[in-house]
């Protein structure tokens, strides 16, 4: 067992394969914030979602789901990550950026800098996708996000695990001390081309 | 002659891959990019741009200088979840 506990914030596409492989790895606490209920759109690409979880808070099906599949201890908070529950973090060993919009993750990352946490970040476009480690004091993500606009591409299933495995690997990395082979590196993925490549941030 | 690769929403928003072209800094590529795509050179500042694997916030930013034979990126990311 990975005796720490992380943080998952956003229970969709990223969200809920994150849960998954972090449980599959043996992390022995995880805490799951997300206030949204599956829909039927969410069927394309979000792994708990099923005709029988329609209507339900993704967080707390993950929570039932996860216990499962692992000796896991999963705490389910069905709200939304905002100014009002930040202090969640304060608690957690690490932190997994799974949301589904910029100006989320920009909150995110100003927390995880408050409270000196290490964020894995992880995001999708269409079959494009990217993840990276966020370390306190870089203010990584409010520098990629600088002046970009809000894209609003179809993402299909496997470019959402594809980065929610490369997300997992890198919190791996960082749970088991190896901070320095995931630094400074932002890997991208291109399913158009099939390549995933590291570039220096 | 540099290679200017583009990623993500900037491939899906201009139609290509790849595109070669005469540069001598970052700022001239963003400029030929507009001229060639018909878009204003701010649209292109939203996007992150690495020379050779480095991002240009480690180099000279836009004033980066290119060489025969660099590669240049031009990255945006998926904000999607």
């Amino acid at each position: 067992m990975i005796d720490k506990t992380v943080l998952v914030i956003g229970c969709g596409g990223l969200g809920g394969f994150v849960g998954e492989e972090l449980t599959r790895i043996g992390v022995k606490n995880l805490v799951l914030v997300d206030g949204d209920v599956f829909v039927e759109s969410n069927m394309n690409r979000q792994l708990e979602s099923a005709f029988d979880t329609l209507g339900q808070f993704k967080a707390e099906v993950m929570r039932s789901r996860l216990m499962q599949k692992g000796r896991v201890n999963v705490t389910a908070k069905t709200v939304f990550f905002t100014e009002e529950n930040e202090n969640i973090v304060a608690s957690v060993d690490l932190v997994m950026d799974c949301v589904d919009n910029v100006k989320t993750r920009l909150f995110i990352e100003k927390v995880c800098e408050k409270h000196k946490k290490i964020l894995v970040h992880g995001g999708v476009e269409g079959s494009y996708g990217q993840a990276c480690v966020c370390f306190p004091g870089e203010k990584t993500l409010t520098k990629l996000y600088a002046g970009a606009e809000e894209q609003k591409h179809a993402t299909n299933v496997y470019t959402v695990a594809t980065v929610a495995s490369m997300q997992v690997a890198l919190a791996d990395k960082v749970l088991s001390g190896k901070t320095e082979e995931v630094k400074n590196g932002l890997f991208l993925l291109d399913y158009d081309s099939f390549e995933i490549k590291k570039v220096t941030l | 002659m540099v290679t200017v690769k583009l990623f993500g929403a900037a491939r899906i928003n201009f139609k290509d891959k790849q595109v070669e072209l005469e540069a001598s800094t970052v700022k001239e590529v963003l400029e030929k990019l507009a001229a060639k795509y018909g878009a204003p050179v701010k649209d292109f500042k939203q996007f992150v741009y690495f020379v050779n694997d480095v991002n240009i916030d480690k180099l000279k930013m836009y004033k980066t200088p290119l060489s025969d034979g660099d590669v240049v990126m031009v990255i945006s990311l998926g904000s999607g979840g």
